[in-house]
């Protein structure tokens, strides 16, 4: 999963963030009524984010796990196989929808659904170092939500069928960006909320545009970002890479992005994280068909690079490498600064591995 | 009925299987258990594992044990050893870890109350301690009955209903009966062109874009075909061109919630004509009013097919003090027309539909921007209204 390299300032932000707040500011001591526990993303002290697309709505959780380790790996062959038994059923009722490292513990998050009707049971695991899943219990817990402003109304008689899947959370200071994707309406909104949760805000999106197809501007929506020296990286469905200052995030406004590279055909990327090795910043991107891509970030490319507004040529947009060992990789997230976990699914199987970074 | 079973070094053994339907246990304190119970005897003791499954709970109990209040003194981390539940594996080889749930002593047995309600769709290995039965290492399999089928889903419609449809047209809705299963969409439905499968014609994500009872599944074609000047379609075209005939297939593997398939394959089959660029504009749609004490329904007739699902939503009738009234929407004639029933009838007054800027026509242009737009210079462009308003009075 994705998590911000630097720390961020919203424009959007009314205030300025507290970075010392308390991991349980603004929180209550319950048990969150999650329908389906999909994105996840870590705010700091240890605070799981949770996106939950059926009650549009995130949800902050005190983990308590907040103990440093020095953990550099975690492995975990067939873990699918793993959690659909301890949960007591197959993998065809077992479906892990997102994967997070808690940067402070090193210990990984698995959102996890418990069958695959509109009945199947939120879950989530954590895995320690040595492999060890064990349920993160939700009863009595301190936490926070945060509904959004639309969200689906199911009222006798005038049901209303429309979500937004909640495709990716990130923590930035003082602040959860949320990607979406409406059942109904085509439309590109990221939607930013105030951090800590006062129970009281409501969500602001933001309608981006990109210009990558000639004189034309789209309105797609966003699949998967980070967020990188003051801009959001937003991969999008229809595939571009695009770069969107987080100072043209304002409320209820509208922003063109730049497009700085094209992920491909025949391809949806699922999952980004940014990371620095020596004195360089890289980007690591999984996709459905192209494997995993790594792209050398650094302000001054994404400033200088020429964005892609005409048709594809080669020279426009910044250059990516194709990692050739890492196939089938689903779901990533650094676990440390030296290394990254994988989420790689083969067939029926679905293993965590943990690599070097590249 | 008597059963016997033998695996591996694992000395059992027989059980009884009593299969007894809506049955409790007197002697339990009030269970919320009216759904099924088996009974297991194992080997030839006084041990009985019974399995007790509800809608929401399901409960391993072993009855009959002598050595019950021997086993007070310990933790439960003690007694998840005596009393293991795991699911069955396909292979002997496999060691999967034991099912998640809690562990408790009642007045007259030993319980494990599963986390999950067990499922039918697996089977359970259940490892007693020879602490707990006369004989070595017991081991039985029990397979839970879960709830009742409900019949198997079916296709019941698929939006646009049109057999005519626009080159860029940006989305099928399909609707089933009922609850259908995540997971498997993209698998199971094709888009056929003279027999042979349009390549990669679908935006295909993991969250899947279903309702929240997961009996409408929104199928978006993949926005990258469609766009101008993007990879997609610079490189694979358009997937579906004017002029040609397609089908939109759906196969009956895909499984319901309960995870039963589908009662048969559902096919649409329609003619591709020119893209649609146009955006849908209410200056070029009639309206029908109603007459006043009737509930007769006010129509709008718009002159291109739009949305079903939003045409059901972003609509909405407001009376002269401007509250939105109660009443029947429909939508008919392949999606060109729309029909508001109140609930109460009408008065002699003013009213007005209003309608979300943001509905769209087939091809995801809406009535505040084309699917498309010319490229603005930032903040060029002026904001739309997110709605719009077409009053008319009844008389």
């Amino acid at each position: 999963m994705l998590r911000s390299k630097v720390a961020l300032v919203l424009a959007l932000c009314a205030t300025m963030p507290n970075t010392s707040l308390q991991a349980d500011s603004g929180m209550k001591e319950g048990t969150p009524d999650i329908k389906q526990a999909g994105a996840l993303a870590f705010a700091p002290h240890g605070v799981l984010l949770v996106g939950d697309t059926l009650n549009a709505a995130i949800y902050a959780i005190d983990t308590g796990d907040t103990v440093a380790s020095e953990a550099k790996s975690v492995n975990i062959e067939g873990v699918n196989e793993k959690i659909a038994a301890l949960m007591g059923t197959g993998v065809e009722e077992t479906m892990i929808n997102d994967m997070v490292v808690n940067p402070v513990s090193g210990n990984l998050y698995l959102s996890v659904a418990r069958g695959r009707g509109p009945d199947a049971a939120p879950v989530i695991f954590k895995a320690d170092s040595k492999g060890i899943l064990s349920e993160v219990s939700l009863k009595k817990v301190k936490f926070a939500k945060a509904a959004f402003a639309d969200a689906p109304e199911s009222k006798p008689g005038a049901r209303n069928p429309r979500m937004s899947a909640i495709t990716d959370i990130q923590y930035v200071d003082g602040m959860v960006v949320v990607a979406g994707l409406s059942n109904e309406e085509f439309a590109s909104k990221l939607r930013t909320i105030k951090y800590p949760f006062d129970g009281g805000q409501e969500s602001t999106s933001i309608e981006v545009y990109h210009g990558a197809h000639g004189k034309l501007e789209t309105a797609s929506p966003v699949r998967t970002f980070v967020t990188y020296e003051n801009s959001v990286l937003a991969a999008y469905t229809c595939t571009p890479l695009v770069n969107i200052p987080v100072g043209d995030l304002k409320p209820g406004g509208k922003t063109l992005g730049k497009t700085i590279a094209e992920l491909g055909n025949r391809n949806q990327p699922l999952d980004m994280i940014v990371y620095k090795k020596g004195s360089q910043d890289y980007l690591l991107i999984a996709n459905t068909a192209r494997g995993v891509m790594k792209l050398k970030l650094s302000k001054q490319a994404i400033d200088e690079t020429q964005a892609i507004t005409s048709r594809i040529d080669d020279t426009a947009g910044l250059p990516y490498e194709t990692v050739k060992e890492l196939v089938d990789v689903v779901q990533l997230d650094k676990l440390n600064a030296d290394h990254a976990v994988l989420l790689v699914k083969k067939d029926a199987r679905q293993d965590i591995r943990t690599i070097d970074l590249p | 009925m008597l059963l016997s079973v033998a695996r591996g070094a694992c000395l059992i053994a027989c059980y009884v299987f009593l299969w007894n339907t809506h049955a409790t246990r007197a002697q339990e304190p009030a269970p919320d258990i009216s759904f099924q119970v088996q009974q297991h005897r194992v080997g030839k003791s006084s041990v009985i594992v019974e399995l007790r499954e509800s809608i929401d709970r399901s409960i391993l109990a072993i009855v009959g044990l002598k050595t019950l209040d021997d086993l007070r003194t310990l933790t439960e981390d003690q007694l998840k050893q005596l009393f293991v539940v795991r699911v069955h594996a396909a292979t002997v080889e496999t060691t999967l870890p034991a099912v998640l749930g809690t562990y408790t002593l009642t007045d007259s047995e030993f319980q494990f109350v599963s986390r999950f309600p067990l499922s039918a769709a697996v089977k359970y290995q259940v490892q007693l301690s020879t602490r707990l039965t006369d004989d070595e290492l017991t081991e039985l399999v029990v397979a839970p009955r879960g709830k009742p089928l409900s019949p198997a889903p079916t296709v019941q419609a698929i939006y646009p209903s049109s057999d005519v449809l626009p080159e860029n047209l940006l989305k099928f809705y399909i609707h089933f009966s009922s609850p259908m299963s995540r997971g498997e969409a993209y698998q199971r439905i094709h888009l056929m062109h003279a027999g042979v499968e349009v390549q990669d014609p679908f935006l295909e994500l993991g969250e899947e874009l279903w309702d929240i009872e997961q009996t409408r599944f929104t199928l978006f074609i993949h926005p990258g075909r469609i766009k101008r000047g993007v990879k997609p379609r610079e490189d694979s075209g358009l997937p579906m061109t004017d002029g040609k005939e397609y089908l939109l297939q759906i196969d009956e593997a895909w499984l319901g919630a309960d995870r039963q398939p589908l009662a048969a394959k559902h096919t649409k089959k329609f003619r591709v004509v020119a893209a649609d660029e146009e955006q849908p504009n209410p200056v070029n749609w009639k309206i029908a009013t109603p007459h006043a004490n009737t509930r007769q329904p006010v129509t709008l007739t718009f002159n291109e097919a739009l949305d079903h699902a939003m045409l059901n939503r972003v609509l909405l009738v407001r009376d002269p003090a401007g509250e939105a009234i109660d009443g029947k929407t429909t939508v008919s004639d392949r999606e060109t027309v729309w029909s508001f029933e109140p609930t109460q009838p009408w008065k002699r007054s003013d009213y007005a539909i209003e309608i979300a800027t943001n509905l769209e026509d087939l091809c995801g242009n809406s009535i505040a921007r084309p699917f498309e737009t010319k490229l603005q210079v930032e903040g060029g462009e002026a904001s739309i209204a997110p709605l719009v308003a077409i009053e008319f009075a009844v008389e």
